[in-house]
C-alpha cells in the first residue's frame, strides 16, 4: 500500500521537529538486584564461562532484562520470577561446596531477586501513566514477548497502541510515543526516523544512555543542524550501570548444540548439509540449507510489503520467513504430495529408489569415486556440490537428462531411466504447483491482508488445507542469524526447533 | 527531492559521475519526485529536436518504414516514415509520414511533430490523448513544451526500486499545480513518463527497474540515462554497476532494516572518491534529511 503524501509529510515533520524527553524512574530494590548481577559476574571472572554458572547467569540476565524493559508490576506472572528463584535456589544449593568463594554473592543475588515481586512494585507503569499523551499515542516495547499483557493492563486503558521496533517502518505518525528503556536499546531509526512528534524515553535512572548519532553516511550534512540526538530532562546522571551491559547476547554455541548443529565443517557425511541457523520471533530456531541454489520464501513488511523467493544466504534479521508448522520437513513437498493424491506414495518411493543405491555406493567408494564413475557414465556436470544435491532427499531430478541417465547407470537402474525421469517430472510439476499455491496464500494473507497481529507478535500461523493433519504455514520474523554456516542433519533442515528462552540471554 | 533529482540530472564532470546520497525519514514519493525533477531538467537542458533543420536531416537519414509518433495539438498518432520529397512546384523539402487514414507531407518547420519510436512494439492504429492532464503539466513545468515532453522518447532516468510501490506513487493523483485562478490535479507519471506503466506503450522519458529482478530486465536504450535513481539499499547494492556512466542518486529510508547495508556501500564509495561534490551546495536541505555528494571515477 502506498502511503499518502499527507502521511509522508507528517513523517518528515516529525523527523524535523522531534521533541525527545526522558522520564527517569527509581526503584532501589531493582537497582540492588541489577548491581548484584553485575557484581556476581564480575566476581566470577573466568568462572562465568563454567557450565555451572552459565545457566545461572542466563536466568539472572533474563530476569533483569525483562524487568527493565516491560512496564508491568514485578509480580506479573509472565516474568516467572518465583520460578527463577526456585531454579536458582536449587541450582546453587551446593554452591558452598563447589564454588565457596562465590556462594555469598550467589545468595545475595538470589535474595534480591526473590524480594522483587513481594512489594508488588511497578516502577515503569506509573511513569507511563503520568505522561500526558496527545492522541494518538503509542507505547514502544523492545520486543513483543509481553506485548499482550502490556496492552491489556496498561496501554489499552490509556488508549495507546503497543508497538515493537519491527512495526515502525509501516507505522503512521503518533503524537506522543513512550519508549520503554534507554534509547541505546533500540534501533537508531526509532529516533532518527521517528514515528511520533514527541518521544518520551522511560527508563531506570541508574542506566546510562549515550547520545545517538543520526547520520548513516560518512562526511555527510544533516539538514536542520545537529546530527546528535539526546533526550532532554530528567537526565540519567548518576547512572551506575552501562545500559549496554544489560542487552541480551544470543548464546549461539548453546543454541547450536541444543538444536543439532555442529561447527565442524569438515563433516561431509551424506546425511548432513551446510546450513544457516536462524532464530525466529516464535522463540524457535530453523536451519536453512546453505548450498548454492537453496531458496526460501520471505516477506518484508513495512512501508512497502514485498514477497520474494530469495537465496537462503541473503535472509537477514527483520524479514519474515515462511516455515511449515506441524509435520516434518519443508511445506512444499507436503503440499505437493497432497496434490499428487494417491499417486504420491508410489512416486516418492520411485524418488527414493534411485537415490538409495547411489547413497550406499557413495558411502562405500567415496565422493571422488562416485564422480569418476559418473563422468565415465556420461555426466558432464558431476561435481561435489551437484552430487551432494542430487543425493539429498529434497532434490527431485537433475536439470539435464544426461546427468540423470548417468546417475541411473551408476546405480544399476539404466533400464528404468525413461520411466523414472517421467515420474520425477510429475513430482517436479507438483512442487511447482505447490509453490504457486503457497504464493497465492501469502499474497492473500500478507500482501493484501491485515498483518498487524503478525507484526505485533512477530509470527502468525496460516492454515493450508492442502497440508494434511495440523498443517499450517508459520510466518515468523527472523530475529537473529548465526554468523557462520553449521553442519546439520538433512532431516533437521526447515524444521522449527524449540529454543530455551534463557539461551537468548547469553 | 525535485531539486535533488534536478541537480543529479544537470551536473556533469568529465570522467566522473556524481553520487548524491540522501538518508530520509521515509522513502515514500522520494524517488518519483526526484525522477520528476531529473526528467524535467534533462528535457529543459536538452530538448529533443530543438533545431528543426537538424531534426529534418535526421528523419531523412532514417529508412522508410521507421516507426514514428506524430503529435499535433494534444493528440498523438503512430505511423511510419515514408521518405523525403521535394515539391516540384515550390521546391520545398517535406518528410512524408504514413498514418492510418492518410499520408502527410511535413515541411521543415513542422517536422518536430514527428518523433521516432525507439521501441515500436505494436503500433497503435488509433489517435489518443497525448497529455493526460495538460493544465496540471503546464503549471507544474512552466516554460516546458509539455506536448513535446509527452510525445518524445528518450531514456533520461532509470528508477530502481519496488516496481509495485513506484507505480503506485507515480500514478497517485495526489499532486496539484496551479496559478492564481485554479489548481489542477495530476500525477507524477505525466512528468516522469516511466515506460510501460499501466500497460501502455506510450513515448517515455524514464524506466522502472525492479530491484529484485535479474539483469535481463534492465531497459535497453542507445542513450545513457542522465541519472540512475536507487530507491533503497537493495536497489543500490544490486544494480549500481549497471549504469557506470550515469550520475547516481541513492535514497535510503533510515527506518528500514536494510538502510545500514546501503549506507555501507555509499560509505565505501565515499572512501575511494575522486573529490567532494558541491552538487547540493546551495540547496536548503529540510531538517531530518541527511545528504552526501561526491565524485567517483566512472
Amino acid at each position: 500500500m502506498t502511503p499518502s503524501l499527507h502521511d509522508t509529510t507528517a513523517l518528515y515533520e516529525a523527523a524535523g521537529s522531534l521533541q525527545l524527553d526522558r522520564v527517569c524512574v527509581q526503584d532501589e530494590e531493582f537497582q540492588r538486584f541489577s548491581l548484584a548481577v553485575r557484581e556476581l559476574q564480575s566476581r566470577l571472572g573466568d568462572d562465568a564461562s563454567d557450565s555451572y554458572w552459565q545457566p545461572v547467569l542466563r536466568r539472572l540476565r533474563r530476569a533483569r532484562w525483562e524487568l527493565a524493559t516491560v512496564p508491568l508490576p514485578f509480580s506479573y506472572a509472565g516474568f516467572e520470577i518465583s520460578e527463577a528463584v526456585t531454579y536458582l535456589t536449587d541450582r546453587l544449593s551446593d554452591c558452598e561446596h563447589v564454588f565457596p568463594a562465590h556462594a555469598a554473592a550467589a545468595r545475595e543475588v538470589t535474595a534480591c531477586l526473590a524480594a522483587l515481586p513481594e512489594g508488588n512494585a511497578d516502577p515503569l507503569g506509573p511513569a507511563v501513566r503520568d505522561i500526558p499523551f496527545e492522541p494518538p499515542g503509542a507505547l514502544l516495547l523492545n520486543n513483543a514477548r509481553h506485548a499482550g499483557a502490556v496492552e491489556e493492563d496498561l496501554a489499552g486503558p490509556l488508549g495507546l497502541a503497543v508497538l515493537t521496533p519491527a512495526q515502525l517502518p509501516g507505522s503512521a505518525v503518533y503524537s506522543t510515543m513512550a519508549v520503554v528503556g534507554p534509547g541505546c536499546w533500540f534501533p537508531v531509526h526509532v529516533f532518527t526516523a521517528p514515528k511520533a512528534r514527541e518521544i518520551r524515553v522511560v527508563q531506570f535512572a541508574w542506566l546510562s544512555d549515550p547520545p545517538i548519532d543520526a547520520r548513516i553516511f560518512a562526511g555527510s550534512q544533516m539538514g536542520g543542524g545537529s546530527s546528535s540526538l539526546a533526550a532532554h530532562g530528567g537526565g540519567s546522571q548518576g547512572a551506575t550501570l552501562a545500559s549496554a551491559e544489560l542487552l541480551p547476547v544470543t548464546n549461539w554455541a548453546a543454541i547450536a548444540a541444543g538444536t543439532g548443529g555442529s561447527s565442524d565443517m569438515q563433516d561431509e557425511r551424506p546425511d548432513t548439509v551446510s546450513a544457516y541457523l536462524l532464530l525466529l520471533a516464535s522463540e524457535q530456531a530453523v536451519y536453512l540449507e546453505a548450498e548454492e541454489g537453496s531458496r526460501a520464501y520471505v516477506a518484508e513488511l513495512g512501508s512497502s510489503k514485498e514477497l520474494h523467493m530469495v537465496p537462503t544466504r541473503s535472509i537477514q534479521p527483520g524479514t519474515y520467513l515462511v516455515n511449515r508448522v506441524g509435520g516434518e520437513g519443508d511445506y512444499i513437498p507436503a503440499i505437493a504430495d497432497r496434490l499428487l493424491g494417491a499417486h504420491a506414495p508410489g512416486l516418492r518411493a520411485a524418488q527414493q529408489r534411485w537415490k538409495e543405491p547411489l547413497r550406499e555406493l557413495a558411502a562405500s567408494i567415496g565422493v571422488q569415486g562416485m564422480l569418476s564413475r559418473l563422468e565415465a557414465a556420461g555426466s558432464e556436470r558431476a561435481n561435489r556440490a551437484n552430487l551432494r544435491r542430487w543425493l539429498s532427499a529434497g532434490s527431485i531430478r537433475t536439470e539435464h537428462l544426461a546427468d540423470f541417465a548417468a546417475l541411473l547407470r551408476v546405480a544399476g537402474l539404466q533400464e528404468e531411466t525413461d520411466e523414472l525421469w517421467r515420474d520425477m517430472e510429475v513430482i517436479d510439476q507438483a512442487h511447482r504447483r505447490a509453490g504457486q499455491r503457497v504464493r497465492a496464500l501469502l499474497v492473500r494473507e500478507i500482501l493484501e491482508g491485515d498483518t498487524r497481529e503478525l507484526e505485533v507478535r512477530g509470527w502468525q500461523d496460516y492454515d493450508v488445507e492442502e497440508i494434511e493433519g495440523e498443517g499450517a504455514l508459520r510466518v515468523a520474523r527472523v530475529e537473529d542469524r548465526h554468523p557462520d554456516p553449521l553442519r546439520v542433519s538433512t532431516r533437521l533442515t526447515r524444521q522449527l526447533l524449540p529454543v530455551d528462552r534463557d539461551l537468548w540471554q547469553g | 527531492m525535485l531539486d535533488a533529482g534536478s541537480r543529479a540530472a544537470s551536473v556533469q564532470r568529465d570522467g566522473a559521475r556524481v553520487v548524491i546520497a540522501l538518508s530520509l525519514p521515509a522513502r515514500a514519493f522520494a524517488a518519483v519526485l526526484a525522477a520528476a525533477g531529473a526528467v524535467a531538467t534533462a528535457f529543459r537542458e536538452n530538448p529533443p529536436a530543438s533545431d528543426a533543420a537538424e531534426h529534418f536531416d535526421y528523419l531523412a537519414s532514417l529508412p522508410e518504414g521507421t516507426a514514428i509518433n506524430h503529435h499535433r495539438s494534444n493528440k498523438v498518432e503512430q505511423g511510419r516514415l515514408a521518405g523525403v520529397e521535394i515539391d516540384s512546384v515550390d521546391g520545398t523539402a517535406r518528410v512524408r509520414i504514413k498514418l492510418r487514414k492518410e499520408d502527410r507531407l511535413l515541411p521543415v518547420g513542422l517536422c518536430t511533430e514527428v518523433q521516432v519510436i525507439d521501441d515500436p512494439g505494436t503500433l497503435k492504429a488509433r489517435k489518443q490523448t497525448l497529455v493526460k492532464d495538460p493544465e496540471f503539466l503546464a503549471c507544474a513545468l512552466p516554460g516546458v513544451d509539455t506536448t513535446s515532453l509527452s510525445a518524445t522518447t528518450r531514456l533520461d532516468c532509470v528508477l530502481v526500486g519496488v516496481q509495485r510501490t513506484l507505480e503506485g506513487e507515480l500514478t497517485a493523483r495526489e499532486f496539484g499545480a496551479g496559478d492564481d485562478e485554479a489548481v489542477y490535479e495530476g500525477n507524477l507519471q505525466g512528468i516522469v513518463r516511466a515506460r510501460d506503466i499501466g500497460g501502455t506503450k506510450d513515448a517515455y522519458r524514464s524506466a522502472l527497474v525492479p530491484a529484485a529482478s535479474e539483469d535481463g530486465d534492465a531497459p535497453i536504450a542507445a542513450s545513457v540515462p542522465k541519472v540512475a535513481i536507487f530507491d533503497g539499499a537493495r536497489a543500490f547494492n544490486n544494480w549500481r554497476s549497471r549504469w557506470p556512466d550515469s550520475n547516481w542518486l541513492v535514497l535510503l529510508d533510515r527506518g528500514l532494516p536494510s538502510a545500514p547495508d546501503g549506507a555501507a556501500a555509499v560509505n565505501q564509495g565515499y572512501a575511494t572518491r575522486l573529490a567532494e561534490s558541491d552538487a547540493l551546495g546551495d540547496l536548503d536541505i529540510p531538517a531530518g534529511v541527511e545528504t552526501l555528494a561526491y565524485l567517483e571515477r566512472q
